[in-house]
């Protein structure tokens, strides 16, 4: 009972209710702005969080991750363009729907879709990280390498369209988690003499800058190209926000069967909202009475896509929380926010931190429970921010990323090292490397090289006998082997799924 | 005919590899290690993408040329927004953050083609006003303390 009630006085607190406004309405604006993604809103936003308390910050931080996901559908359905590539499956039955005139009603399905799904999601959260949790009690050095191990794998299904410059990226982020001082011996790498450098390379500059910095360069190289608006066209935005209910309740059946599986698609490591919202969308047309509506303005198939990507926030989680085993480009920026906040993932989020980490869960389910709520009440308008000239936002951008970088600690040199990584990752961009694997490197890369220290340290010269030894550790080596492969089944899942979708 | 480009990134990434490896090796060797494993592993990624540059290459034709990923011409636009944002952080020690900021904002806004004084202004005023209420007044953020100017008002308040 005194946790439920310390829970309760920590959720009710003025920070954490303006946390979660701001995080709600915040994520939807970011995720409707196509090109900002849920990964973009989390790190603009981690610096905004450093002065708040840790439950505060982090309400605020998955608040603006599952509204992001949400915020993408608005403009995939009213404009066909995708503000998140987990909305991408949407886009097809809710931009028919808005050339039927029927535009606002597939929001609104969106809307009681994503926050049914993104519900179901936080109370997996809530009732499987326990356990996890515990589990994880047992756990060594050993067994924390393998698990960054683990991470590290996930690394190749994040590569985007050339593997082995995905690799190179995410071998690149590990390298760069090697500056600064050496954990075990305390001795400089690669700083140059410079006393900031021996921090190591500050993550958050640096996923401010590759983000942020690089998408205003491409903004700008989009101007001169011709482009002034995100959208061109502005859509219709008028009319009612629901079907009628006798539509309506026919889509529950698919609302609850597609929130169930996005959940267990998002625990998986590596699938993510993307995969799990063209999973749900071909079980939705699989199990549909009318299977030919889909590509053709189906609800059921807006609602199959929603669900489902949402329900994947709340799954994504459950690992990240449990293991700090970040599946996803988004995870492993939030994972980056827990630890600015003095949060480590593992036992201690159920043990001395209980309450933090129920606070932040419970948080969790009302932002999804929010969503809908201000979804219903101002999609409309959201679906307007995307009409705003790309010349007002990318210098805003800017602005924002620079106060926001310089905020983490007041200090100039984070800012130079945002400007750094902002010209990094565009040249990275645009030669075909993609970001996400280098920022889930730089994450993991300290977890990797400690832990594995340490473990050689604990076996005493005799690794072999020491890995024999620990059961976990075994296991731990065929989840790794085991998902070296995965990225080949889910591109085959995937590629099935959006067959069965078209078909 | 023309090379792609992933043989020259790749050489750049060889170049690279070589100059840290070199670095690697004035370190003890425990701390060596992990950097070592992972400067090999980026020379090994290295020759492949030159490999596959090649590669691209020789399957390049009169109708399908290789396509440069940059070039001076494409990279001109978003280097100078680059540049805008260097000069920009610049100015918080020349003139103090709110100056810069307003400097930063009407520069590249014109820049990048907006043409309405009333919106640009609105916005920089409405940012600026932000600034000040949330980050510096109510998070602590010191941003106003940096410059000649950012000094002088700090002194002036004390």
């Amino acid at each position: 009972m005194d946790m439920v009630a310390q829970v309760f006085s920590m959720v009710t607190d003025w920070g954490s209710i303006v946390g979660l406004f701001v995080g709600v309405v915040g994520g939807m604006v970011i995720g409707a702005l196509p090109g900002f993604s849920a990964s973009m809103g989390v790190a603009l936003l981690i610096p905004v969080t450093y002065g708040m308390s840790p439950v505060a910050g982090l309400i605020m931080l998955v608040s603006v991750y599952t509204s992001a996901i949400y915020g993408g559908s608005i403009t995939a359905t009213l404009c066909h363009t995708p503000g998140t590539p987990a909305s991408a499956a949407t886009a097809i039955d809710g931009y028919k729907l808005t050339q039927q005139g029927r535009g606002m009603e597939a929001v609104g399905v969106c809307t009681v879709a994503s926050a049914i799904g993104g519900a179901v999601g936080a109370l997996a959260l809530l009732f499987l990280s326990p356990p996890l949790g515990r589990f994880s009690l047992q756990f060594s050095s050993l067994e924390y390498f393998m698990l960054a191990i683990f991470g590290v794998t996930i690394i190749a299904s994040l590569a985007g369209e050339s593997v082995v410059k995905g690799l190179f990226s995410g071998i690149l982020g590990l390298f760069l988690g090697t500056i600064g001082l050496d954990a075990i011996t305390g001795a400089p790498r690669f700083t140059f003499g410079s006393i900031q450098l021996e921090d190591g390379i500050q993550f958050v500059p640096a996923l401010i800058g590759m983000f942020s910095i690089s998408q205003v360069m491409i903004i700008a190289e989009d101007i001169y190209k011709g482009r002034s608006t995100i959208i061109a066209d502005e859509a219709e935005m008028q009319g009612r926000i629901l079907p009628p209910w006798n539509e309506f309740k026919t889509l529950l059946p698919t609302i609850a069967r597609s929130s169930v599986v996005g959940t267990i698609i998002g625990i998986i490591p590596a699938a993510g909202a993307g995969v799990s919202s063209w999973v749900c969308y071909s079980m939705g047309k699989k199990f549909s009475k009318h299977p030919e509506l889909f590509g053709n303005g189906s609800f059921e198939g807006v609602a199959s896509s929603e669900s489902g990507n949402n329900a994947a926030t709340g799954g994504a989680l459950v690992p990240l929380i449990t293991l700090g085993l970040p599946g996803s480009a988004v995870a492993a920026i939030l994972l980056g926010g827990m630890l600015m906040h003095g949060l480590v993932p593992g036992a201690s989020m159920f043990t001395e931190k209980a309450a933090v980490t129920y606070t932040i869960i419970v948080g969790f389910l009302l932002a999804n429970i929010l969503m809908g709520i201000i979804g219903l009440l101002i999609a409309r308008y959201v679906a307007h921010v995307s009409t705003i000239p790309m010349g007002i936002l990318g210098p805003v951008v800017v602005a924002l990323s620079t106060i926001g970088t310089y905020a983490i600690r007041n200090n100039m040199f984070d800012v130079y090292v945002m400007l750094g990584f902002g010209a990094l990752g565009y040249l990275l961009r645009k030669t075909g490397f993609a970001t996400a694997p280098l920022v889930l490197g730089m994450v993991l890369g300290e977890i990797v090289e400690n832990n594995w220290r340490r473990a050689l340290i604990l076996s005493r010269g005799n690794m072999f006998n020491y890995f024999l030894n620990r059961p976990i550790s075994l296991v731990l080596l065929v989840l790794v082997v085991l998902s070296v492969f995965s990225p080949i089944l889910m591109n085959y899942v995937n590629k099935k799924s959006r067959e069965g979708a078209k078909s | 005919m023309k090379r792609h480009q992933d043989i020259a990134i790749g050489i750049v990434i060889l170049i690279f590899c070589a100059f840290f490896i070199y670095l690697s090796l004035q370190l003890d060797r425990g701390s060596a290690m992990m950097p070592l494993i992972l400067l090999g592993l980026m020379s090994f990624l290295g020759v492949i993408i030159i490999l596959d540059g090649f590669k691209k290459t020789r399957k390049a034709t009169e109708d399908k040329p290789v396509e440069p990923f940059l070039t001076l011409q494409n990279m001109k636009v978003p280097f100078t927004m680059f540049f805008f944002i260097c000069l920009y952080i610049l100015m918080f020690f020349l003139v103090g953050y709110y100056i810069a900021t307003a400097v930063f904002l009407f520069a590249s806004m014109c820049y990048l083609k907006q043409r309405s004084w009333l919106i640009i202004v609105a916005v920089s005023a409405c940012f600026l006003a932000f600034t000040y209420f949330f980050l510096v007044k109510q998070l602590n953020v010191s941003i106003d303390a940096l410059g000649l100017l950012g000094t002088y008002l700090q002194m002036s308040n004390v």
